[in-house]
């Protein structure tokens, strides 16, 4: 099959965002509307509830699996790099692209993500202002170049 | 060498056999005293001993003398029968033997190089007794008794009784005369004369001893043989008178028979001496020889010839089967009667009175004197031709008339003579038997006319013994020669023993006597050799340590005298040895290798607790902490192994109150000249004050290692939490002047960016802070960062900050250096954007950065032209939240420098800085170099 990009399809992007702090899932919805992008947010307030989602063990109002990934590094009970560990060790989920922001710069806060196989890492802006650049520059990257494989497609059947 | 030392050489060779025969000869000869009679082989041959002796004293090569003594031996007493060239082959054989003998045996002994004369050596002596007295003697033996068996002079029955005989005679010949010579040969120095003496004395002493039993044995034996021997030759000899008397009877009977009668019938007379002949077998013949004169002649005849029934003539026998009538002579004694009957065809009618015959004088005195003297009488032996003329001895009785018998004998009438006939070797042949079984030979001889002796028999000659002619007869036979009266004849008897004795038991004693002796003799000799040879040894060795002794006596004394000086100073060292450790102020102990003190100070025993008594009590062990055993133990081990010379361990003891006392140890072994361990040398320096301080000071350290971490992990956490409202509020306050901010008025607006900027500042002071917490933690990661590379990053962050200041900055070369890149890059970006900040407004800012190698790092200035700072705020400059300015004009944390501090002492280096005021500031800082 034919990868797409998500433009490309003419439907929302799908973007699960996995953060307990509602200021920033609010500023991160504030930002894609500033932007102009068409997305459907799914949004996991730990890590426990977005891996359910993902495996959907519980009934949602999302889309079956996002096209997109935002993980928060700081999460209560399950750590974000615990969280980006087990949907890179799942043969159908790893194909989604996680984008983990933080607030730290510290070498080793990066290196550990990058070994665990994230997508890309992400300094949270201080501002709103450069939250809005920020999440357009992932919006322009990775719905209108990036080309994906549905992952619908191989959810075996239940 | 010349010729007149090779003539001389073998002069000397000559005469030195002849010597050695010579000596060999006599000892020979005087080796025969001892044999026991008859015997081949004597039972000890001292000879063997002195051939030994002698070739090993002048050399083996000189078995000819050897030789040449038994040939010279040997051929003295060959038998007369035995021809010259056989006794020579005989003796060269028998005498090839002891020089085969001696030469294997001094061979054998002579190859030991280090063999010596003066026998002292234990093996020299059984070297002598095996080699020279075993093997060879064996090989000796066999030769000689195969030689005498060969030869035909030896019985096959005696052969290994004779070799036995040979082997222990020659074995001990060897053993008592060999060593014995040997000795006595060898030179002074050798041999002491105190030993020789004693082992002459002795060994002699014992010989003649052992010999005197022997002789007064074989002595004892003699008689009682002798003793032995005269009884059964008496009784022989009484027993053939005896005989001879009993055929003198049988002719008185015989007589008896004509004197009671008038007419003696042929047949009367046949009756009558049948009887007899039957129970004397031995009896030849018994005849009746009538008295006829020779006018009765032919009167006689005619009677004979009418009662024999054919002619009867009285004849001369001439020879065997050749008669004639008998000449005329004055009277007769024809045989007339004759028994047995088978003689009468022969002999009727012969005249026994005839002269003319061989030995006919003799048969005609008999009968003349048994006529005149009318007693029964024998006659010499004489030959009898009517049995092929056998010798025999003849016995006549005189029958006179019976009427006349009170007459005087030479008044009576004679009828004829009574005669009996005995062939000598039937009769002695009763006797040999007898003799032979007592070992005995009889020779008896006709004495009766001193003129004339004749041998009537021998047995010794007569019989064949193979036993016969013995080899060695060293002793006179027994002998006993007695003349008796037999009927008128004087006969000498002359009883030998025969060679049958050499078997008699009482030989076999007398030989176990003689070896039993010399074997003793032999074995004092080998004991008295062993003895005074070790004797001599040990003399020798004494006499030669005591001339050392002497020798050295001088040099003792000197080495006395140093040896005296040298204790001095060791004692003087040992003092001031003691007295340094008794004196030291740390603890000091001699320890044995297994612990035990020695020798322990005052020092030690303060140390400790216990008193020095007590110390030298006990070991190290019991008052070593049980923790610090193990590692004492191994390191003990290590010394005394040889793998470490000396070892320093800090360790507890305990002290005698009970508690702990924290040593230094320092341990070194000494050992001795061969390389055995002596003692410790421990040295005990108490460091339990020491020891508190530095627990004290370790506890410190940890508190603050923990502090410092827990500080910094706060420092992190709080700066990261921090980070998160902070965020919140400066962006939602930003989104509220942006959404809500028509809804307020100018003063509401400024109260929100009052609150957005506060927030921002916030953050950049919760984000240095946090870099500054984290620098520690990012040591690890250390590399080579090239300082031009990270200025060059440093210019892009600052890109923005150096276009609006419009600021030049330029750098030397700068160097490789060992660092984190990220914090060196830090480093350089806060001292830089502080100069590009820390500026007039009407300045361009110029900065240069460059660097210096000095000593092991590198010294980093960055000078700049800015506003500069008071020398006293120099010092205050790098504490965190310094702040030299009023915030609203130049923003900062006021942690630049204390992270730019930070990072370069994290490095082990230094930051400082020169200034002056509207001058412009250099910082410097170093870095480790690239090593």
């Amino acid at each position: 099959m034919l990868g797409y990009t998500i433009a490309s399809k003419g439907r929302p992007a799908e973007i699960m965002v996995i953060e307990d702090n509602f200021g920033d899932v609010l500023l991160i919805k504030k930002a894609l509307q500033k932007t102009g992008v068409v997305a459907n947010i799914c949004v996991a307030e730990d890590g426990q509830t977005a891996l359910d989602m993902l495996m959907r063990k519980v009934p949602h109002d999302c889309a079956a699996l996002p096209d997109i990934i935002l993980l928060d590094i700081n999460l209560p009970k399950m750590s974000g790099s615990e969280i980006l560990g087990v949907i890179k060790g799942d043969p159908l989920l790893r194909r989604i692209p996680v984008i983990v922001m933080s607030s730290s710069k510290a070498r080793i806060d990066i290196s550990r993500c990058y070994d665990l196989h994230a997508n890309g890492y992400i300094l949270k802006p201080s501002s709103l202002d450069k939250l809005t650049e920020t999440i357009n520059s992932i919006a322009q990257f990775w719905f209108n170049h990036v080309l994906y494989i549905d992952p619908n497609d191989d959810i075996p059947a239940r | 060498m010349s010729v007149k030392g090779q003539l001389s050489a073998i002069i000397r060779y000559v005469l030195i056999i002849a010597l050695i025969a010579l000596t060999y000869y006599i000892s020979a000869k005087l080796a025969r005293f001892l044999a026991i009679p008859p015997g081949f082989a004597t039972a000890i041959w001292p000879s063997a001993g002195v051939a030994l002796a002698a070739l090993i004293y002048f050399g083996p090569h000189h078995w000819p003398g050897i030789f040449i003594g038994s040939f010279i031996l040997n051929l003295g007493s060959p038998s007369a029968e035995i021809p010259l060239h056989i006794a020579i082959a005989k003796a060269a054989t028998l005498a090839a033997s002891p020089a085969i003998q001696g030469l294997l045996g001094s061979m054998l002994i002579c190859r030991d190089r280090n063999f010596s004369n003066a026998l002292e050596q234990p093996r020299d002596i059984v070297s002598v007794f095996v080699y020279g007295g075993g093997i060879a003697c064996i090989a000796g033996a066999v030769i000689s008794t195969f030689t005498l068996y060969i030869s035909g002079s030896l019985p096959g029955h005696y052969f290994i009784s004779n070799m036995m005989t040979w082997w222990i005679g020659d074995l001990l010949g060897v053993a008592i005369f060999a060593p014995f010579l040997l000795v006595l040969s060898a030179p002074a120095h050798m041999a002491s004369f105190s030993r020789k003496g004693m082992m002459s004395f002795v060994l002699i002493t014992v010989f003649m001893l052992s010999a005197y039993v022997f002789f007064t044995a074989r002595d004892y034996y003699r008689q009682v043989q002798y003793a032995n021997f005269e009884k059964t030759a008496n009784e022989i000899k009484t027993n053939l008178i005896y005989t001879f008397e009993t055929y003198m009877d049988v002719l008185a009977y015989t007589k008896g028979l004509f004197t009671a009668s008038d007419e003696v019938t042929q047949d009367d007379f046949n009756n009558f001496t049948n009887i007899i002949m039957q129970r004397r077998p031995e009896i030849g013949a018994i005849m009746w020889l009538p008295y006829v004169t020779h006018k009765d002649r032919a009167a006689f005849e005619a009677y004979q010839t009418q009662a024999n029934g054919k002619p009867f003539q009285i004849i001369d026998y001439i020879n065997t089967g050749i008669f004639r009538p008998a000449t005329a002579r004055d009277y007769y004694f024809p045989i007339t009667y004759i028994s047995p009957e088978y003689f009468r065809a022969v002999t009727l009618g012969t005249d026994t009175y005839n002269t003319h015959i061989k030995d006919g004088i003799s048969r005609r005195d008999t009968i003349n004197l048994a006529w005149k003297t009318g007693q029964s009488l024998i006659s010499p032996v004489v030959t009898v031709l009517a049995l092929n003329g056998v010798a025999g001895i003849a016995m006549c009785n005189p029958v006179y008339h019976p009427d006349d018998l009170a007459r005087p004998v030479e008044e009576r009438r004679l009828l004829g003579m009574i005669a009996a006939l005995l062939p000598v070797s039937t009769i002695m042949n009763t006797w040999t038997l007898q003799l032979h079984s007592n070992q005995l030979e009889l020779s008896v001889v006709d004495k009766t006319e001193p003129d004339k002796t004749t041998v009537i028999h021998d047995t010794a000659i007569t019989q064949s013994n193979p036993d016969a002619a013995p080899l060695v007869r060293s002793l006179t036979p027994f002998l006993k020669r007695e003349t008796v009266a037999v009927g008128g004849r004087y006969w000498e008897l002359t009883f030998s023993e025969n060679n049958m004795r050499k078997t008699a038991p009482e030989n076999w004693i007398l030989w176990v006597i003689l070896v039993g002796g010399m074997s003793f003799t032999a074995m004092l000799s080998a004991f008295l050799l062993l003895v005074s040879g070790r004797t001599q040894v040990v003399q020798r060795l004494v006499t030669q340590k005591t001339q050392e002794v002497a020798a050295g006596r001088d040099n003792l004394e000197r080495a006395n005298v140093e040896l005296k000086r040298q204790y001095d100073i060791v004692k003087e060292k040992e003092e001031t040895f003691r007295m340094a450790m008794e004196h030291a102020s740390i603890g000091m102990a001699l320890v044995t290798p297994e612990g035990k003190f020695r020798n322990v100070n005052h020092a030690l025993s303060n140390i400790l607790g216990y008193s020095d008594e007590e110390l030298l009590r006990i070991d190290f062990q019991s008052i070593t902490h049980p923790d610090d055993l193990q590692s004492d133990m191994n390191n003990v081990n290590r010394l005394l192994n040889g793998e470490a010379q000396t070892y320093r361990m800090q360790k507890r003891y305990y002290h005698k109150k009970g508690h702990l006392v924290w040593v230094l140890l320092s341990v070194s072994l000494v050992r001795d000249v061969k390389g055995k361990p002596l003692y410790f040398i421990s040295q005990i320096h108490d460091i339990t004050e020491l020891k508190e301080v530095e627990l004290e000071r370790q506890q410190l350290v940890d508190q603050l290692i923990e502090s410092n971490t827990d500080l910094e992990k706060f420092a992190y956490v709080a700066s990261h939490d921090m980070q998160e409202p902070l965020r919140m509020m400066a962006s939602f306050s930003e989104l509220l002047i942006q959404e809500q901010g028509t809804k307020l008025d100018d003063e509401g607006r400024q109260y929100l960016k009052l609150i957005t900027d506060s927030a921002h500042r916030m953050q950049t002071m919760v984000s240095d802070l946090l870099e500054y917490a984290r620098i520690n933690r990012q040591n690890d990661h250390i590399e080579m960062v090239d300082a031009e590379v990270e200025l060059a990053h440093v210019k892009e962050n600052l890109a923005a900050a150096i276009t609006r200041s419009r600021g030049i900055i330029t750098h030397d070369q700068l160097p490789r250096i060992k660092g984190n890149p990220v914090q060196f890059a830090s480093l350089l970006q806060n001292i830089i954007s502080n100069a590009l900040k820390y500026q007039r407004s009407d300045t361009q800012p110029k900065v240069h950065v460059s660097a210096v190698a000095k000593d092991n790092f590198w010294e980093f200035t960055i000078t700049d032209n800015g506003i500069g700072m008071a020398s006293e705020d120099l010092n205050k400059i790098f504490e965190p939240f310094t702040r030299l300015n009023p915030w609203q004009q130049y923003q900062g944390t006021g942690l630049g420098l204390a992270i730019c501090q930070k990072i370069v002492e994290s490095q082990g280096g230094r930051i400082w800085a020169h200034s002056k005021p509207g001058e412009g500031s250099s910082f410097h800082f170093t870095f480790p170099r690239d090593q």
